[in-house]
C-alpha cells in the first residue's frame, strides 16, 4: 500500500476513526499496532516476520539492560551492560547485513577473486529487502543505547514498544524516532483535536504536492537521462539539468514523504521528528547536513560521532571521525560503491571546507565582500547547492564510471540542450515540463517564505470561504495534476529501499 | 450575531461533513470530465448499451481481449445468420476480469453460447497493463461484481484505487478539450455496433509460419496455471447456467501466434466439462479469403474488413454447431436490422465498402 493511493487514504481514515472510538489507551495501542502490522504486511509480505524478530530482540535486550546493575560512580558502562548491548546491537545489525549487504559482499568478493584470475563464483544470499529495515534497525540501536546509558527507562509494555518500532507512518522510511521522544507520546491517551486533524491533513497535502507533482515527474526526466548518460555526450547541459532535477527530486520525494508521514501521525495526536529544514538554503556543507535528513544525521552524531570522540579530539582524529560518519551514512543509504563514494565525498567537502577557511576569509577580504552581505549569502548558497548536486550525481548514477562521466560534462554548455528538451527523450511532454517548473517554483517559494512566516497559521486565519476554497482547490490540484496511478507508474518513494 | 448552532463541536462536525460532501462531488465531477468519451467506437465494453438490450434477447455473448472487439462484428453475424450477439471485451483484459464480466452479463442475458476469445490465456505479469486494467474494471457498472474485480482480480497495489475515475484517468489532464465537459454526450453513442470496434487502417503482416520463441513457453506455463483457474471457473459458470462455452481465436498476424495457448488451455480442461468447444480461426486457411496484406490493423488485430471475413466463418460455425435459430424476420428483433444498417453507414462514412453493398 503506497502512501499516494486511495487505499492508503481509506486505511488511514479507518485507522483514525477506530482509534478515537476506542475508550482506553491500551486498546488504542493494540489497534494502532494491528493497523501498523497490516500496513507493513501490504508492503513487505512475509518479511513482516523480520520486523517482528528485530522488535523482539529490541524489547528483550532493553528489559535485560535495565535489569543489569548500574555503576553510578563510573562514567563508563559496566562490562556486563556493554556485553549485552554489544551482543544485541550485533544481532540487529546482523539481520540488516544479511538482508542488505550479503549480496553486495558476494559481488565485491567475486570481483576481487576475478582480479586474481579465479573462475569460481561465490553465491551469497540475495534476499528481498524488508521495507524500511535500515530505519527501524537504527531506531532499535538508538533505543538500546539510550537504555544502556540510563537515559531512558526500558519500555515494559510490549505492544507499546512494538508500536514504537512499527508505527505505520514512519515504519517504511522514517523519520528515525527516539524512544525518549516517541514512547511517552504513545503512552498518552490523546483526545480528538480538530486543530490536530486540520494541521495533519494540511501537512499531508503539502507532502503529496511535493511527491506527486514534483518528485515523480522529475523522476521520469532523471531516469531517462541517467539510464544512458552517454547518449547525451553532445549536451552537457542536459546532464546538468538532470542532475539539478535529481537534487530537487530527492528533496521533494523524501521531504514530501516525511510530511505525509508526520501529517498522518499528527492525526493520532502524535508528533514525529522533523527531517528537513530548508536544506537548499544552506550556506555550507556543514549547515546542509544539519538541515537534511535531520533524524539520521542526529542519530549519526549521537551514536557514532560523539562516541568516537566528536570534536574533543585531535584534528586528525576528528577528521577521521567525520570520514567514518559519512562513510557509514553512505553505506546506510545503499550497497553500491556509488553510495560509499557519495558519503566520502561529503566528508571531503566538510574537511576541505574547514581547511580552506583561512583562504576563503582572505579572498573575502581582498575582494571586499562582506561576510554577512547579501552577495556572500547568495554566492555561498549557490556554491553549496552545486557541491551537493555533484554529490547527488554519485548517489543517483548506476555506476561510478557513469558518475565520473557525468560530472565533468555537466559544466560544458552546448546548444544541443534545446534539441533534447523539445523532444520526448526527456520523458515528459511540454505541458508537463511547464507544470513541473511552476510546481518547483512553488516549492522553493514556500520554503523561502516559511523562514519568515508560519504559512499554516496564515491559512487558518483566513475567512472560512477562503480556507475551504484553498483546501479544496489544493486537493483537486494534487489529484488532477499529480503523477500517480496507472497513467504514470508512480515511482516508489526513493527512500523506501534504504 | 449569534451563530445558528451554538455548540462549537456540533458546528465543526457539520462543517466537516459538508466539506467532505462538497469535495466528493467535486472529485466525482472531475473524474467524469477526465474519463475519456465513450462516444463512437473506442474499445472497451459498452456496458450501458448492453444493459439497454431487451432481457434475454441475445443468443451469443462474446468476451475477451481487444482481439474479440476488433475481430468479431455482431452486425455482420446478424446479417449472415440472424444470430443476435454482443461483445463485452476489454483491451488486454485478464481472464480474471472477464470472469466478473461474464457474471455481470448473466444477470440480464441468458445466451445459448458464450464465446471466449483466448489470447488472454497467454497473459502474464509481462503483458499486464495497469491503465487498461483500470479501464476494464472502471467501466463495469457499480455492482458487487465490480467490487470483486477491483479486489480479487486486481494486483495488490491497485486494489480499491481502480474504482476511482480520477485515479485512473487523471493523466489525461493535458488532453482535455471542451467536449470533455459535455458529460451527457460521453456515453456510448454507437450502440448499434454492439461492442464491435471497427478500425479502418490496414497494415501488411507476416504470412510466414510462426515459430514461437522458446522463452515464450516458459511465460505461458507460469501464466497458464493462474489463467486456467479463471477459465475453469468460467466453464463451471457456463455449465451451471446451461450455456455452451466456445473457446476461440480470431485470425492473428503472425498466424497461429496464440494457437499453442488455446490448445494447452483446451487440453487442460478437456474431460472436466462437456459444454466446451474450440474454434481456432488463427490457423492459416481457417478464414477463406483472408488477406494478410489488407485485412489487419496491426500485427495482431483484424481491421473491419478482416472482421467481416472472420465473422462470416464465426457465424457459420455457431449456426451449424449449436443449431441457433435465425431470428431475422422476428418482430422482436426488428431493431437489429436497423442497427446493421447503421453499422454499414458507420463503415461507409469512414471510406469502407461493407460486404454485400
Amino acid at each position: 500500500m503506497q502512501f499516494a493511493s486511495l487505499s492508503y487514504m481509506l486505511f488511514l481514515a479507518l485507522a483514525v476513526a477506530v482509534y478515537f472510538a476506542l475508550p482506553g489507551s491500551r486498546s488504542r495501542t493494540l489497534w494502532l499496532l494491528a493497523a501498523s502490522y497490516f500496513f507493513y504486511a501490504t508492503l513487505s509480505g512475509t518479511w513482516t516476520l523480520v520486523l517482528i524478530i528485530v522488535t523482539t530482540i529490541g524489547y528483550v535486550a532493553g528489559r535485560w539492560l535495565e535489569a543489569l546493575p548500574q555503576d553510578e560512580t563510573s562514567l563508563h558502562m559496566p562490562r556486563r551492560t556493554r556485553a549485552v548491548l554489544g551482543t544485541s546491537i550485533a544481532l540487529v545489525v546482523a539481520v540488516l547485513c544479511v538482508f542488505k549487504y550479503a549480496a553486495f559482499a558476494g559481488d565485491v568478493l567475486n570481483s576481487g577473486l576475478a582480479l586474481f584470475g579465479a573462475d569460481g563464483r561465490i553465491q551469497l544470499l540475495k534476499l528481498a529487502l524488508p521495507i524500511g529495515i535500515s530505519f527501524w534497525t537504527f531506531q532499535t540501536i538508538a533505543y538500546l543505547v539510550d537504555v544502556a546509558r540510563g537515559k531512558l527507562p526500558a519500555e515494559r509494555n510490549v505492544s507499546r514498544y512494538a508500536l514504537f518500532i512499527a508505527f505505520f507512518p514512519h515504519v517504511a522510511a522514517g523519520p528515525i524516532a527516539r524512544g525518549g521522544q516517541l514512547l511517552p507520546q504513545l503512552a498518552e491517551r490523546h483526545t480528538f483535536s480538530f486543530e490536530g486533524m486540520r494541521s495533519g491533513l494540511l501537512l499531508m497535502l503539502w507532502g503529496f504536492f511535493k511527491k506527486a507533482l514534483v518528485a515523480d515527474r522529475l523522476a521520469v526526466f532523471v531516469a531517462a537521462v541517467y539510464k544512458d548518460p552517454h547518449a547525451y555526450a553532445d549536451s552537457g547541459l542536459v546532464l546538468a539539468a538532470a542532475s539539478v532535477a535529481f537534487a530537487i527530486q530527492i528533496y521533494c520525494d523524501f521531504s514530501g514523504y516525511t510530511d505525509i508521514a508526520r501529517g498522518a501521525a499528527r492525526l493520532f495526536g502524535i508528533d514525529l521528528l522533523r527531517n528537513f529544514n530548508r536544506p537548499y538554503a544552506s550556506r555550507s556543507i556543514k549547515e546542509f547536513w544539519r538541515r537534511w535528513h535531520m533524524s539520521l544525521m542526529g542519530w549519526l552524531k549521537d551514536y557514532v560521532y560523539i562516541p568516537l570522540g566528536g570534536s574533543r579530539v585531535s584534528r586528525v582524529r576528528r577528521y577521521a571521525n567525520i570520514i567514518a560518519v559519512f562513510a557509514l551514512s553512505g553505506i546506510w543509504h545503499g550497497t553500491g560503491l556509488t553510495f560509499l563514494f557519495w558519503g566520502l565525498l561529503n566528508a571531503f567537502y566538510q574537511i576541505a571546507g574547514e581547511l580552506l577557511t583561512p583562504l576563503r576569509e582572505r579572498a573575502l577580504a581582498i575582494s571586499h565582500i562582506a561576510r554577512d552581505g547579501r552577495l556572500h549569502r547568495v554566492l555561498s548558497t549557490i556554491t553549496t547547492f552545486v557541491l551537493v548536486t555533484i554529490g547527488w550525481v554519485f548517489f543517483r548514477a548506476e555506476t561510478l564510471a557513469d558518475a565520473f562521466y557525468i560530472v565533468p560534462r555537466m559544466f560544458v554548455p552546448t546548444a544541443a540542450f534545446l534539441k533534447h528538451l523539445g523532444s520526448f527523450e526527456i520523458g515528459l511532454d511540454q505541458p508537463e515540463v511547464i507544470l513541473t517548473a511552476v510546481c518547483v517554483l512553488i516549492v522553493f517559494a514556500v520554503d523561502f517564505v516559511s523562514a519568515k512566516i508560519d504559512l499554516p497559521t496564515l491559512v487558518y486565519r483566513q475567512p472560512v470561504v477562503v480556507r475551504w476554497a484553498f483546501y479544496q482547490v489544493a486537493t483537486l490540484v494534487v489529484l488532477i495534476f499529480g503523477a500517480y496511478g496507472p497513467s504514470l507508474k508512480s515511482a516508489d518513494f526513493v527512500y523506501f529501499k534504504f | 450575531m449569534r451563530p445558528l448552532i451554538r455548540d462549537i463541536r456540533l458546528r465543526r462536525v457539520i462543517a466537516c461533513v459538508l466539506f467532505c460532501v462538497m469535495l466528493a462531488i467535486e472529485v466525482a465531477y472531475v473524474g467524469a470530465v477526465l474519463k475519456p468519451s465513450r462516444a463512437g467506437a473506442v474499445g472497451g465494453a459498452p456496458w450501458e448499451s448492453f444493459f439497454a438490450l431487451r432481457e434475454n434477447s441475445t443468443d451469443v455473448l462474446v468476451f475477451g481481449s481487444s482481439h474479440a472487439f476488433a475481430g468479431i462484428d455482431p452486425a455482420f453475424v446478424w446479417r449472415e445468420r440472424g444470430i443476435p450477439s454482443f461483445i463485452l471485451g476489454g483491451p488486454t483484459q485478464m481472464q480474471q476480469v472477464t470472469e466478473y464480466y461474464m457474471r455481470e452479463s448473466l444477470r440480464t442475458q441468458h445466451p445459448k453460447v458464450i464465446a471466449l476469445e483466448m489470447v488472454s490465456v497467454s497473459y502474464s505479469a509481462r503483458t499486464f497493463s495497469p491503465s487498461f486494467h483500470a479501464m476494464n474494471v472502471g467501466l463495469m457498472p457499480w455492482t458487487t461484481n465490480k467490487l470483486a474485480a477491483s479486489w480479487l482480480a486486481t494486483p495488490a497495489d491497485m486494489r480499491v484505487n481502480v474504482l476511482s475515475d480520477v485515479w485512473a484517468y487523471h493523466g489525461r489532464w493535458s488532453d482535455i478539450t471542451k467536449a470533455d465537459f459535455e458529460l451527457g454526450r460521453k456515453d456510448d453513442q454507437a450502440a448499434y455496433l454492439k461492442g464491435f470496434n471497427p478500425t479502418m487502417k490496414s497494415r501488411e503482416v507476416s504470412s510466414t509460419p510462426f515459430v514461437r520463441p522458446q522463452s515464450d513457453y516458459a511465460v505461458a506455463e507460469s501464466g497458464l496455471a493462474y489463467n486456467l483457474d479463471a477459465l475453469r471457473s468460467m466453464a463451471r459458470m457456463c455449465a451451471e447456467n446451461d450455456v455452451e462455452l466456445l473457446l476461440f481465436l480470431t485470425p492473428t498476424g503472425p498466424p497461429e501466434a496464440y494457437s499453442y495457448y488455446l490448445t494447452r488451455a483446451a487440453e487442460e480442461i478437456e474431460g472436466e466439462f462437456d459444454n466446451v468447444r474450440v474454434l481456432d480461426l488463427s490457423v492459416p486457411g481457417a478464414v477463406p479469403g483472408l488477406d494478410y496484406t489488407t485485412d489487419f490493423l496491426d500485427g495482431g488485430h483484424l481491421n473491419w474488413r478482416g472482421a467481416e471475413k472472420a465473422s462470416r466463418v464465426f457465424a457459420d460455425y455457431l449456426a451449424a454447431t449449436y443449431a441457433l435459430p435465425d431470428r431475422r424476420g422476428d418482430a422482436a428483433y426488428r431493431s437489429w436490422d436497423a442497427d446493421a444498417a447503421l453499422r454499414d453507414q458507420y463503415i461507409e462514412k469512414r471510406g469502407g465498402v461493407p460486404s454485400g453493398k
